[in-house]
């Protein structure tokens, strides 16, 4: 019960919040509950808590921190510049939570545990793609998908090996480097790093 | 009889209740303050001052501050403190929505007869924002109705707590700044006349009128804070719920400190989000969800 | 094995780097890349046909696109300054973009796979965005951003697939494996499979670009450099339906089976009509060239749909196909930038007087237009075969419209190029022997696959098709 609600408020902010700093709050947050729920399957050996704490420190950790950092160094692109006001975006989250319940409730998937956590952090994460026009804000929301179907992974199938789960998460660190050096380069053409500078080629 | 003692207690105490708030405020942005008991300085002032009114008015302007201050004075004679039933069926949580109205009504007639260019405005903004407010007031206060508990005010007490209640006192509390006129909607300590919302109301009074018409103001807040507390849990007795007001009391003025005045189009956005999130408290009710 | 394969053209495009001679480094280049090359043909036995008729693919088209790199590397390919824009850079990126291609099409089970097609996005992100232009970082970004959210997907799909079987009573190691799921035998479909499987075909078919998933596909193929296009256009897409294969035969195993075939269909005629119209709009010859891209991905989704070992083996010989005429075509844009500097359809006129350069792309258009003696008039024949067969008459005619219109846009763009008089200077000296004999090894590939089907090869591929069968 407490965990739901953590994962409703911290997905909330995700979308509601229109500052870097906030959302950045708000997706660690996110990743150490994740983190926590699933550490029970991980304590199986050694071999795989070590494998896990190794993928949470690169979740948690080290991906915020360089987003933290980069936006110190530039921080007119700190604002997220919603393109939806605050109303729309808390009926967003509505429906996002509604969507979840509906979803975890049906038969076929009965057998899932934490559905609704997981299908709630997916849309959280879709969502900041939709509605923030900061380009930050869509890599955020690219790793709190990484989370999200980390989440389901330790949930929905905890007998898989973790070096799947390390590469998961490498693989989402690599990606918040490759899109921090692309945002690099694009700030030069654009302070702001607004998605409408990214309209160029059409048709 | 109780109900008496309640309405003396609340109207005393509402001066001073300003008077915190305004000192809080004060201190929070690094001044002094006035003394906490100047509205009782403020109102004794009025009362000795002379009346002018406006040429060729009507006869509301003259009624509006008795009307006013006796829709004040029935609201806190209302509030379930210490008994819940003692008026009978009109402590009904609609009745009073439709009383506030009254008050908001006669109000701005008056501040209309009064043919000046500010108070036309502000009028004209007291409706707007009146009309986007009250629908967010009845959903918020009626999480106890949907329950079947009756539109009793006191039905608010009877709900469990829960997530649906705190979507309910958060859309409540965004009513309350706004009935109080309170940033970010409205600015109580603005000289400009042309970003008054409440204060532009009253532009035209002076004199004991001027006086009625704050302590009206006064114990409106007051009673609104008291419901506020009533929204909170505390058991079902209304008296164990006021030691809230102490922390609503410290929290609207930080509230008015750390936020700055929305502009007056961004205002409809906040009373759209106080109406999502009362109508999603209250449908977390209904169907029971994590109540 | 597997592993030293996979890795052998990273490996080898990093010790190139040590070579600081320039012509030294160019030899040695090409010499690693046809090893690794021919190194991924020896893991022949342990691999079944599908996965080494893909091998093929990857491997022949990556040493192409290697060898026309080095042959041409344009300087307009690096114009910034920003970190990635070296050569180096460039070639390592390119023998990472091979291995993880070369990872996609040898795994064994679909984590390997996810991982293979993750880290080809993380790869070809620089790639794309290598000339460091507004317009090239933009489309780098959306090819980020949009295909990490289709993976994303699924790899959702992934995991509900390892808790179905899991909970099939499937060791938790052969979980997500593909040969160990169709031999396990479930008994009653398991009701969370057409989830993952969707999830899974959703999450591939963005990678494919196909329609409405396919918005970041002609922004990166026309930005990226010639060979990289090549390869994207050719190769990565056809290791994304590669992907789709091997979900449909999963699906096909847990019951998925019409609804996975039911959506492959209208994913292929929504991309074919939708890229065949926007064909006609395009004013860049490489945006055309990506937009035919979506459309032959869309006929590939329409075979695969049609199912039946008709739909299949059309949905094969078109993938190899494409492969080998869509590189062919890309590295002649590649060469006609470098020679005129140019790639805007309206300034292109008059080629075939000058030069080879547009020749071989008309060769290359033609193949891709559908037209014979090339392999791709062949399996769009068989694609109608096998919509007849399935008895789907509406999605086969109006894939057939697509198709048609890709044609005209195709064949109006040809004829308007090499016709007419040209009035666009020429900027560089003679073509390059090196990437002529490139094009022309790409556009043989194409031919002779047109003669597959009444080969030994045919008769092999149409095994794996009946084996593949499963009746929609």
């Amino acid at each position: 019960m407490t965990t739901s609600l953590i994962v409703l408020v911290a997905g909330a902010v995700l979308i509601l919040n229109g500052r870097a700093v906030g959302v950045l709050i708000a997706y660690v947050v996110l990743a150490l509950t994740v983190a926590v729920l699933g550490a029970g399957a991980a304590l199986a050996s050694p071999a795989t808590f070590a494998l896990f704490a190794v993928a949470t420190l690169l979740k948690v950790v080290l991906a915020p921190l360089a987003i933290g950092l980069f936006v110190r160094v530039n921080p007119a692109a700190e604002d997220l510049r919603p393109s939806v006001p605050v109303p729309v975006r808390l009926l967003l989250v509505i429906a996002f939570a509604l969507a979840a319940e509906l979803a975890s409730g049906m038969a076929a998937l009965a057998s899932m545990p934490m559905l609704n956590l997981v299908a709630f952090i997916v849309l959280c994460g879709v969502g900041m793609l939709i509605v923030h026009r900061n380009l930050l804000a869509h890599m955020i929301g690219l790793l709190v998908l990484g989370i999200g179907i980390g989440f389901a992974g330790s949930m929905l199938a905890p007998g898989l090996p973790e070096p799947i789960e390390l590469g998961t998460a490498f693989d989402a660190l690599i990606a918040t480097f490759i899109g921090l050096a692309l945002v690099r380069a694009i700030i030069v053409h654009d302070p702001l790093l607004d998605v409408e500078s990214l309209r160029r080629l059409r048709g | 009889m109780i109900l008496l003692a309640q309405v003396l207690v609340i109207a005393g105490l509402a001066p001073l209740v300003q008077g915190v708030m305004k000192r809080l405020r004060a201190n929070l942005q690094g001044r002094p303050g006035p003394s906490p008991l100047q509205p009782y300085r403020d109102l004794a002032k009025l009362t000795n001052k002379e009346v002018l009114l406006p040429n060729g008015i009507s006869p509301i302007p003259l009624i509006a501050p008795g009307i006013a201050l006796g829709v004040a004075v029935t609201f806190a004679a209302l509030l379930p403190i210490v008994v819940r039933n003692a008026l009978g069926s009109i402590v009904d949580i609609i009745a009073l929505v439709f009383l506030l109205g009254l008050g908001r009504f006669v109000l701005t007639l008056a501040a209309l007869d009064s043919r000046s260019a500010f108070a036309g405005m502000a009028a004209s903004r007291e409706m707007t924002f009146g009309s986007l407010v009250e629908p967010a007031l009845l959903l918020a206060l009626l999480g106890g109705a949907v329950v079947g508990k009756g539109t009793h005010l006191s039905s608010v007490m009877d709900v469990p707590f829960g997530l649906a209640g705190v979507l309910a006192f958060a859309a409540f509390f965004l009513v309350l700044l706004a009935e109080t006129a309170r940033i970010p909607i409205d600015n109580q300590e603005t000289h400009y006349e042309l970003t008054m919302i409440h204060e532009g109301l009253v532009l035209e009074y002076s004199g004991w009128q001027l006086a009625m018409l704050q302590l009206a103001g006064f114990i409106r807040q007051l009673c609104f804070f008291v419901l506020a507390s009533l929204l909170l849990p505390g058991g079902a007795e209304g008296w164990r719920h006021l030691p809230w007001i102490l922390a609503i009391i410290c929290v609207v003025p930080a509230v008015e400190t750390l936020f700055a005045k929305l502009r007056l189009f961004e205002v409809p956005q906040l009373f759209a989000t106080a109406l999502i999130l009362a109508a999603t408290s209250i449908g977390l009710r209904v169907f029971g969800v994590l109540v | 094995m597997i592993a030293w394969v996979v890795a052998a053209p990273l490996l080898a495009a990093i010790v190139t780097t040590a070579f600081p001679d320039l012509r030294t480094r160019r030899l040695v280049r090409i010499f690693l890349a046809a090893v690794a090359a021919v190194l991924s043909l020896s893991v022949a036995g342990s691999i079944g046909w599908l996965s080494l008729t893909f091998t093929v693919i990857v491997s022949v088209l990556s040493f192409l696109a290697t060898v026309f790199s080095t042959g041409t590397f344009s300087p307009e390919w690096g114009g910034s300054e920003t970190i990635w824009s070296r050569k180096s850079v460039y070639f390592v990126l390119l023998g990472a973009f091979w291995s993880a291609m070369l990872l996609v099409v040898l795994a064994q089970n679909f984590a390997a796979l996810w991982l293979g097609i993750s880290a080809t996005t993380l790869a070809t992100a620089f790639l794309v965005g290598f000339s460091g232009e507004a317009a090239a970082l933009e489309a780098a970004w959306k090819y980020l951003v949009l295909c990490s959210v289709g993976i994303g997907f699924a790899l959702l799909g992934i995991v509900v697939l390892a808790h179905v079987t899991i909970a099939g009573g499937m060791d938790s190691r052969l979980a997500l494996s593909w040969t160990a799921i169709v031999g396990h035998g479930f008994g009653a479909p398991p009701p969370a499979a057409r989830l993952a499987t969707v999830l899974m075909l959703i999450g591939f078919a963005t990678k494919a670009g196909l329609v409405p998933m396919h918005a970041w596909l002609p922004d990166a193929h026309s930005k990226a450099p010639a060979p990289i296009s090549a390869l994207l256009s050719g190769v990565l897409v056809s290791c994304a339906l590669y992907a789709i294969v091997r979900t449909l035969e999963v699906g096909s195993a847990l019951g998925a089976s019409w609804l996975l075939h039911e959506i492959l269909v209208w994913l292929g005629v929504a991309s074919t009509i939708v890229a065949g119209a926007l064909m006609l709009a395009q004013r860049d010859l490489k945006r055309m060239l990506a937009y035919s891209t979506v459309e032959h991905a869309g006929i590939v989704a329409l075979a695969l749909g049609f199912g039946g070992s008709l739909g299949f083996l059309a949905a094969l010989l078109h993938i190899i196909g494409h492969a080998f005429a869509k590189s062919a075509a890309f590295f002649a844009a590649g060469m006609l930038q470098n020679d005129f500097g140019t790639t805007t359809l309206a300034k292109l006129r008059g080629l075939w007087k000058r030069g080879g350069s547009g020749r071989l792309l008309l060769a290359a258009l033609i193949a891709l237009a559908g037209m014979p003696p090339f392999g791709l008039f062949v399996s769009e024949l068989l694609l109608v075969f096998a919509g007849v067969a399935a008895h789907q008459w509406v999605p086969l005619g109006l894939g057939l419209i697509g198709i048609v219109l890709g044609f005209a846009a195709i064949s109006r763009n040809a004829i308007e190029i090499e016709s007419g008089t040209s009035a666009v200077p020429r900027i560089a000296g003679r073509l390059p022997t090196v990437a002529r004999g490139t094009i022309a090894v790409a556009l043989t590939g194409a031919l002779i696959v047109a003669v597959v089907p009444w080969t030994a090869l045919g008769a092999s591929l149409q095994g794996i098709a009946v084996a593949m069968d499963a009746a929609p």
